[in-house]
C-alpha cells in the first residue's frame, strides 16, 4: 500500500531506479468458518529497502516498514549519498566511514546523523567526507517551520493509502527500524565492504529482521509446535533434521535463537 | 465439537489473535456467502511471530470487507512484472510431506503500487548506468503483485 500512494511513487520514479524481488513465500492463513466466511491474511513478512550503486554495490538498507513520510526523508539521504559517491576519494573507504558514523551516532544518540544535500557539486571547493556531509540529528529543523505531529489512529481506513501515514502501528514500526534495526545494518554493512545484497541478505532477515529464511518455519518452529495437537502432521523431514531427541510430542525443527 | 476440532480451533485463534472474533463472526451471518476479508494488519508483519503469537490482537475484527477485484485495481505500468529471481528461495527448500504434497494457491494478482518497477535487478542496474540514478531494490517475502504479501 506504500507504493500506492502517489508521493511515495512520485519520489522513488523520479530519483531511484527501482526493482522488487521476493526472498521467499510469505506465510499465509486461512480461516474457514464454514458458513461461507473465510478471512485470510498474511502472518509473518519481512521487508528490506537497498539503495544500490548502478554495479549493485550496497549504499544502504532500510530494514522493515517504514511510515510514508520517514521512508521518503531516509531515501532522500541515501540519494544523497550516493550523489555523493563518485566526488569521493575513494568510493568505498567513504561508504565505510558513513557506515561507522553512522552506528556510532545511533549508538549514543539512538539517532542517525543527518545527510546534508549539495545539489551543485561544482560550487563545493573542498573535497567530499563524511565529516561534509553529516550533521547531527534535527540540525534541520531549526530552519524549517515546526509541523504539528500526526494524529495516530489505531485502525486507520486501509482503503485510503494517505491514511497509512496516520497509522500507529507504523509509527511504532518506524521507530523499532531506526532505533533498533538500523544501528546493526550499519555494523553488517562496515563488516562486508563493497558488499552486494545476495552477500547479506540472509544476515539481514536473520539477524535484523528475526526471520530466518533457510528455515522452513523461520525459525519459528518451537513457538509453532509446542502445543500442537497433531504430531502426524509435522512433516517428517523436518523431524529428522531436528533434535535427534524429541521432547514430549513436540519435536522441534530449529534450534531456537531468540534475539529479544 | 469434538477435542480434535476444539484444539484446531483454538490453535488457528491463537495463530491469528482474533480468538474474541470467532463466535461473532461465527454466529453474525448464516448464508453461505463467501467473503474475502482484506489484510487488515500488515503492521503486523514487520514484528517477530513470536511476538504475535504473544501479543495478539486486541482488537477483534469488526468490519467484513468485499474482496479487491482485480478489475478495481489500475493497470500499471507496461515495465511491471514479476521480478526475475535474484535471491534463491530457500522455501523451495522446505520438506514436502511425501503422503500430502504441499499446493501453492494461487493468489489474485494485483498492481504493485504506481511505481514504475524494473523487471528485474539487472534490468535496474544497467538503467542505473544511464540514468545515474540509484537502484532502489525493495526485498520481501512474498510478491508485490500478489494480494496476500
Amino acid at each position: 500500500m506504500l507504493f500506492s500512494d502517489e508521493k511515495v511513487a512520485n519520489d522513488i520514479n523520479d530519483k531511484f531506479e527501482p526493482v522488487w524481488v521476493s526472498v521467499r513465500e510469505v506465510p499465509i492463513v486461512t480461516i474457514d468458518f464454514g458458513n461461507g466466511r473465510k478471512l485470510t491474511r498474511t502472518l509473518h513478512g519481512n521487508v528490506a529497502t537497498y539503495v544500490l550503486t548502478a554495479d549493485g554495490t550496497i549504499v544502504d538498507i532500510l530494514p522493515g516498514l517504514y511510515e510514508r513520510d520517514e521512508y521518503l526523508k531516509q531515501l532522500d539521504s541515501l540519494f544523497w549519498v550516493h550523489h555523493y559517491l563518485p566526488s569521493t576519494r575513494d568510493p568505498k573507504a567513504f561508504l565505510a566511514d558513513y557506515h561507522h558514523a553512522q552506528f556510532e551516532s545511533i549508538k549514543t544518540s539512538g539517532k542517525a546523523m543527518e545527510v546534508r544535500p549539495f545539489a551543485d557539486m561544482s560550487k563545493i571547493a573542498i573535497e567530499i567526507s563524511i565529516k561534509t556531509i553529516l550533521r547531527p540529528p534535527g540540525w534541520q529543523s531549526g530552519f524549517r517551520p515546526a509541523s504539528k505531529p500526526a494524529e495516530l489512529v489505531e485502525h486507520p481506513d486501509f482503503s485510503k493509502p494517505g491514511e497509512l501515514a496516520h497509522w500507529q502501528k507504523l509509527h511504532e514500526d518506524t521507530e523499532v527500524n531506526e532505533k533498533e534495526r538500523r544501528g546493526p545494518v550499519h555494523a553488517m554493512l562496515l563488516a562486508h565492504p563493497g558488499a552486494k545484497p545476495n552477500d547479506v541478505t540472509k544476515q539481514l532477515y536473520r539477524e535484523v529482521l528475526h526471520a530466518d529464511i533457510d528455515d522452513p518455519y523461520l525459525g519459528l518452529g518451537e513457538t509453532l509446535f509446542r502445543d500442537y495437537p497433531f504430531t502426524e502432521d509435522i512433516p517428517a523431514e523436518s523431524i529428522k533434521t531436528a533434535s535427534p531427541k524429541p521432547v514430549g510430542r513436540f519435536v522441534s525443527h530449529s534450534p531456537k535463537v531468540d534475539h529479544h | 465439537m469434538s477435542r480434535r476440532a476444539s484444539d484446531t480451533l483454538a490453535l488457528i485463534a491463537v495463530f491469528t489473535g482474533t480468538i474474541a472474533s470467532l463466535p461473532a463472526l461465527a454466529q453474525s451471518d448464516g448464508s453461505k456467502r463467501t467473503v474475502e476479508m482484506r489484510d487488515m494488519s500488515k503492521g503486523r508483519i514487520e514484528m517477530p511471530l513470536k511476538g504475535l503469537f504473544l501479543d495478539r490482537f486486541k482488537a477483534p475484527v469488526s468490519k467484513l470487507e468485499p474482496a479487491v477485484t482485480a478489475k478495481s485495481v489500475s493497470t500499471p505500468a507496461k515495465e511491471v512484472s514479476t521480478p526475475a529471481k535474484e535471491v534463491s528461495s530457500p522455501a523451495k527448500d522446505v520438506p514436502a510431506r511425501a503422503h500430502k504434497p504441499a499446493l501453492k494457491p494461487q493468489q489474485e494478482k494485483v498492481a504493485p503500487g504506481k511505481v514504475h518497477w524494473h523487471r528485474a535487478i539487472q534490468t535496474a542496474m544497467d538503467a542505473s548506468k544511464q540514468s545515474g540514478k540509484p537502484v532502489l531494490l525493495f526485498q520481501m517475502m512474498g510478491h508485490l503483485d500478489d494480494r496476500f504479501c
